[in-house]
């Protein structure tokens, strides 16, 4: 360990982490630190991750920390309709991950390819010289001491401190916040293994979304995330579980909690000396509340200007900011269209979502999580033209 | 304001919604620091319910 390094980290999720093993590969010193003192615990997030990211990211699938695997979805209307696809896993789907495996698996890559990851080690504050940020104050086991570092770099989650102290308009808005309560339960019953279960509904989860993702044969992590609303989200989940038969004698392994950022990235990822990545970025589908490839993978757009910058002796932010124009160009059209379809599908009641889930094909449904809404407009237009026009007005 | 910690979960999801910056998930739990004005965004989001007024 040292008192100096090219990049300080803090956060070792999986966007810090990866951005950690990018840094580290290009050959930086890379410094990076997780607060709890376990890395990946407790979790908060449902542990979906889709199929491309895993070729993206260079991370091969494992039995440790990819524990089952997904080749489908099946969508529940309010009324009960089901929309169910299945296909091989080439086609769609991913993996349910063990994020306690899955965040240490992360961080073991980031450590082999040369950076410092510590556990326990918690940030109390950013070194300034001047109003440029210089580095990190850090606290581990009761002892204080400062670490040097040409970039900062937030990866500290949704309740990103470091990214406020940098300057950044980080803090949760109400209303693009969402709040997130999770059982993951054993002995209990799955449509189907290999399939995503999605309800929605105003009396299961008002103006939001309950999950069930199979872990296993009997084992899912069964979960909602919604705005706040009439009763607390863990009383939507308590009542949901307790009328479903397949549910209502399982057993509950954890409790897991979390809020989600639903309103789209910050504007700017970045200061003079700092970046921000992960949950702490808002670097989160707006829709369906997933973040963990995404954030990885802007992760990486990171290393890549972070380095550069570094090796030109300019970290300020007008050089650093080409991770914006990067990460604009990467997911920008796509998730603007995503929540684009979010404020679509909140205008529509239960009568309407009904009607929706009724007349679209699986493969639509994949179209508009792609975020190509103009299409699968068009077809709600011919085929039901009261409900189409509420669609097409979102689009405008 | 107040948090139950029987109820807590601390999951930080308030941490990150606090208006004055004041909340904070340190290793003893959940605590509310001496910029708390009390406006309650916390007691709203909680999905547990475990923070509300002193």
């Amino acid at each position: 360990m040292s008192d100096e390094y090219d990049v300080a980290i803090v956060g070792a999720g999986p966007a810090g982490a990866y951005t950690a093993k990018s840094l580290a590969e290009k050959g930086l010193s890379v410094y990076c630190i997780e607060k709890r003192q376990e890395i990946g615990a407790p979790k908060r997030c449902g542990e979906g991750l889709a199929i491309d990211y895993f070729g993206k990211l260079g991370i091969k699938p494992e039995r440790e920390f990819a524990r089952q695997e997904i080749r489908g979805f099946i969508l529940n209307s309010p009324a009960g309709k089901k929309l169910k696809f299945k296909k091989g896993i080439e086609d769609y789907g991913g993996y349910i991950l063990e994020r306690k495996a899955f965040d240490k698996h992360v961080a073991t890559l980031a450590a082999r390819a040369g950076a410092d990851i510590r556990a326990k080690t918690r940030c109390t504050g950013l070194l300034k010289h001047g109003s440029r940020v210089a580095g990190i104050k850090v606290e581990s086991f009761g002892e204080g001491f400062e670490v040097k570092a040409k970039i900062v770099v937030g990866a500290d989650g949704v309740d990103s401190k470091v990214a406020r102290w940098a300057g950044l308009p980080s803090i949760q808005k109400p209303n693009e916040y969402e709040s997130g309560i999770q059982f993951e339960m054993a002995n209990v019953e799955v449509e189907d293994p290999q399939c995503l279960e999605f309800w929605t509904g105003s009396k299961i989860v008002p103006k939001g979304y309950l999950w069930v993702f199979p872990k296993g044969k009997d084992v899912a992590n069964v979960g909602l995330g919604m705005p706040p609303g009439d009763k607390r989200p863990v009383e939507y989940l308590q009542k949901w579980v307790q009328g479903q038969a397949r549910f209502r004698d399982g057993s509950i392994l954890e409790v897991n909690a979390g809020g989600i950022p639903v309103g789209g990235p910050l504007k700017t990822f970045v200061t003079d000396n700092f970046m921000v990545v992960g949950d702490a970025a808002h670097q989160v589908n707006p829709l369906h509340g997933g973040g963990i490839g995404i954030g990885m993978l802007s992760g990486r757009i990171l290393a890549d200007v972070a380095a550069d910058a570094i090796k030109r002796g300019d970290t300020s932010a007008k050089v650093l900011s080409e991770y914006d124009r990067l990460w604009q160009k990467e997911f920008g059209p796509w998730l603007s269209n995503i929540a684009r379809l979010k404020r679509i599908v909140h205008r529509l009641n239960d009568e309407q979502l009904d009607g929706l889930i009724g007349l679209i094909s699986p493969e639509e449904v994949l179209k508009l999580s792609n975020g190509d809404l103009r299409e699968v407009g068009m077809t709600v237009l011919k085929k039901a033209p009261a409900l189409g026009k509420v669609f097409i007005s979102g689009l405008l | 304001m107040k948090v139950d910690k029987n109820k807590c979960l601390r999951c930080s999801g308030c941490v990150g919604l606090c208006p004055q910056n004041s909340l904070d998930l340190l290793e003893t739990g959940i605590d509310f620091g001496p910029g708390c004005n009390g406006c309650g965004l916390c007691e709203r989001f909680c999905p547990v319910g475990a923070i509300s007024k002193r």
